[in-house]
């Protein structure tokens, strides 16, 4: 903290000493809170989506009740390989931002949580096509790479 | 589906959990101030636009939850103040605590609440002075005095009980 | 009537038999691996040395062994994930069904690997020049999975090889094997790389096991005596694995010093989140989140920097980050030294220690989970007491081995009968399990010689059970 509520040094031991203090711990369940959390989110989302669609169905009632007879026309479209090959628009909107560039390879991660399982899974846990250019599963956490390393 | 993930909650629940129920306790009693806690964060996860910062939010959410709570119960109003200030231990004690835990907690209760308030924002909340003056609603130089006499009158009386203790 | 009879029998059947597979399976999941042995008696050699299980100094030939391995590995073939998977399962079954045809026909498919394999096996020292030190954790081995396959393959060729009668191949197959595997291990500064020599050699020692119980095979005492202790030395590593987060972060090393602003303290613990969690690009956390979490923390490291020594001013300019981190790093110092430092003891000596050192870890991991923020230096930490423990446990490997060959030894010198006691076998010296300090527990039940290496988890017990060829 900067000095910006001109105090005495007294006063700024008093300060770091009271911030010595931890605030009681809370008899707050977390797993209870994230799944209340989790619920009430879901429901405001299920919610939004049972309104949305009772207006959509609303709507394509007024319609259907009230447009022309059309006569449905059938029509053929032959896809080239040209369009085949277009890339999505989904892929770019996917697309994780690169960091800075880097002068090492750039997934050094691997090798920490690799290691770990060969050295309490063997030789198998090593895989066929191991790179440690990329992950080829999701990373472990830490409480699942203790509890791996704590059941050896 | 809010802007908040469920790592980002977790992430904020143990960042400033014991921190928000302590400032809670400003106003209400241990259980209540959880309370309102646990809402705020469930209201967190709910939220549809990108909140700039969100350990500022969760402050305003709380104090904003702990005074509704305690408007709608005007009659035991200031029951309730004296029960928020007596009951339970606000701080766990430790072995390398530079102050009496108990002492402390006596010394704040002591204070008016506006300046316990701004103490607890500072000290636990870690909030700058400009943050704490847009939360509480007033000027940066009021903001700036209460904290200094909050400090003044704390420590005369935890020299004040030092002294008794020592007589004892 | 009898519909309702035969329908009950039906159901007992089933009953029993998901019992009996259940009770097998529960059986075979936490037992020791039992092997058994109808062995021949060997005597010693007269020439003692006359088999050995690496290349004689006289038969190597000058020059570094990795380029070789490295063109070795040029030469397996692509794709080959499919013929792996049969070759594991063939390294699995009893020798005697193995389908000689297919393994041939499998191993084949290596043929030009391995005779590059077989040339580097024979130069006279392997430096794999990794760039640890400016590479750290980044560092590339894609060689490692290759050389799993051909530790793999070497295996098989070695058991078809025996299966097929062919004694002195099978043991020239064995020898390159065990050099491939020392090399691997050899002025090797990474873990994983010793991880992968000890798997690699624990696969072949189980084609010794194959090749000791051929009707003619001689005794390999010797050359199992002659293979170094520890075969494979993780110290070099491990003096690595010590050092590997300053190689990564260099900046870390002044970091008491040095001050930061609050954008490269942000960036480092970025940087440090994304090697732990293995995931670099995802993490590019806000700095509000991070100093947040940080909150509970940032006082008691304040605090403890001003106990060192650093002015308050110079503390409170430091971003939360940076004082956070330091105090992190202090722990994680404190816990490395404490737990890399019984590394450099004899195993027996250091095994206390090092569990020790485990459960004092474990308890702060645990503690900075509940209470504070996690700190990530501290995954970095391998689990030394099990590495240790891997290590032992192929030195224990090779050293039953030498029991059941000092077993033959004596069958051979007493027209087949079987010692006692371990203390009966006099012409050479008996090993001690590597892993007690004591002799293997032996003893003579129906007949067969049991041999018997006991471990605190019972899959990781030794069982041996010699049966002499009449």
């Amino acid at each position: 903290m900067q000095n910006e509520e001109n105090i005495t040094p007294a006063q700024r031991e008093l300060e770091t000493a009271l911030g010595s203090l931890r605030p009681a711990v809370t008899s707050m369940d977390r797993d209870l809170l994230m799944f209340r959390a989790g619920r009430a989110s879901g429901r405001r989302y299920y919610r939004t989506w049972q309104g949305g669609a009772a207006v959509l169905a609303v709507l394509l009632t007024v319609s259907l009740l009230h447009s022309p007879t059309v006569q449905p026309i059938e029509r053929v479209q032959y896809v080239t390989h040209e369009q085949q090959a277009a890339p999505s628009d989904m892929m770019t909107m996917t697309e994780v931002p690169t960091g800075p560039a880097r002068t090492r390879s750039p997934m050094p991660g691997n090798y920490v949580r690799l290691r770990n399982r060969v050295l309490i899974g063997g030789l198998d846990e090593l895989p066929d096509t191991y790179s440690s250019s990329g992950p080829s599963e999701p990373p472990m956490n830490r409480r699942q790479l203790l509890e791996m390393m704590l059941s050896s | 589906m809010g802007s908040i993930s469920p790592e980002q909650l977790s992430f904020w629940y143990q960042a400033c959990g014991t921190q928000l129920v302590l400032y809670g306790r400003n106003w209400l009693d241990a259980a209540l101030a959880e309370d309102v806690v646990q809402e705020v964060f469930v209201r967190l996860m709910g939220q549809r636009t990108e909140i700039r910062d969100v350990r500022a939010w969760l402050f305003r959410a709380v104090r904003n939850g702990a005074i509704s709570h305690l408007r709608r119960q005007k009659r035991r109003k200031k029951r309730d103040q004296r029960i928020a200030t007596q009951q339970q231990n606000w701080f766990e004690p430790h072995p390398d605590d530079l102050i009496d835990a108990q002492m402390a907690q006596t010394a704040l209760e002591s204070l008016p609440p506006r300046q316990r308030e701004i103490v607890m924002l500072r000290i636990w909340g870690q909030m700058t002075f400009k943050e704490m003056a847009g939360l509480v609603d007033l000027p940066l130089s009021t903001v700036h005095d209460h904290y200094r006499t909050a400090l003044v009158r704390i420590k005369s009386k935890m020299e004040l009980s030092l002294c008794k203790t020592k007589k004892t | 009537m009898i519909r309702k009879v035969m329908f009950l029998i039906l159901i007992v059947c089933v009953v029993v038999f998901t019992t009996a597979t259940e009770i097998t399976w529960a059986e075979n999941k936490d037992t020791p691996r039992v092997v058994q042995m109808t062995v021949t008696p060997a005597p010693q050699l007269a020439e003692a040395l006359k088999y050995q299980l690496l290349p004689e100094f006289l038969d190597q030939t000058p020059g570094n062994a990795a380029l070789l391995y490295h063109v070795a590995t040029a030469e397996m073939p692509n794709d080959h994930g499919e013929l792996i998977k049969k070759m594991r399962d063939w390294l699995d079954m009893p020798i005697e069904k193995l389908p000689q045809e297919e393994a041939l026909d499998a191993i084949s498919n290596f043929e030009q690997a391995l005779y590059q394999l077989n040339l580097a096996a024979y130069r006279e020292y392997c430096d794999w020049q990794l760039p640890i030190r400016t590479e750290g954790y980044s560092l590339l081995m894609p060689s490692l999975s290759k050389f799993k396959t051909l530790g793999t393959t070497l295996a098989l060729k070695a058991r078809l090889q025996i299966a097929q009668e062919q004694y002195d191949e099978a043991l020239n197959t064995l020898r390159n094997g065990f050099a491939f595997a020392g090399h691997i291990g050899e002025n090797n500064p990474v873990l994983i790389q010793d991880l992968v020599a000890i798997g690699i050699t624990r696969l072949l020692i189980r084609e010794i096991e194959n090749f000791v119980q051929a009707p003619q095979a001689p005794n390999l005492y010797w050359a199992l005596t002659s293979l170094p202790h520890p075969f494979i030395d993780m110290r070099n590593s491990m003096e690595t694995e010590k050092s590997m987060l300053y190689i990564q972060f260099p900046q870390l090393r002044d970091i008491e010093t040095t001050k930061l602003t609050k954008q490269q303290a942000l960036a480092l613990w970025n940087e440090i989140v994304g090697l732990i969690e293995g995931n670099s690009k995802a993490y590019d956390l806000d700095e509000k989140m991070v100093v947040a979490a940080m909150m509970k923390l940032h006082p008691q490291a304040k605090r403890q920097l001003i106990a060192q020594g650093h002015s308050p001013q110079e503390v409170e300019a430091m971003p939360v980050i940076q004082v956070v981190l330091i105090y992190q790093l202090q722990q994680y110092n404190r816990m490395a030294d404490e737990m890399f430092k019984w590394f450099r003891a004899p195993y027996l000596q250091a095994r206390d220690g090092l569990e020790k050192a485990e459960q004092h870890l474990n308890q702060i991991v645990s503690e900075t989970r509940e209470n504070m923020m996690r700190n990530y230096f501290l995954d970095l930490l391998p689990a030394l007491g099990k590495a240790y423990y891997v290590g032992v446990q192929l030195d224990r490997d090779i050293a039953i081995l030498c029991c059941v060959e000092a077993v033959r030894m004596y069958a051979a010198d007493h027209n087949g009968k079987l010692p006692a006691t371990l203390a009966e076998i006099t012409k050479v010296p008996v090993p001690l399990d590597p892993l007690s300090g004591n002799e293997f527990i032996y003893k003579i039940v129906d007949g067969k010689a049991i041999i018997e290496g006991p471990a605190a988890s019972p899959k990781d017990a030794l069982h041996y059970e010699l049966t002499i060829r009449q």
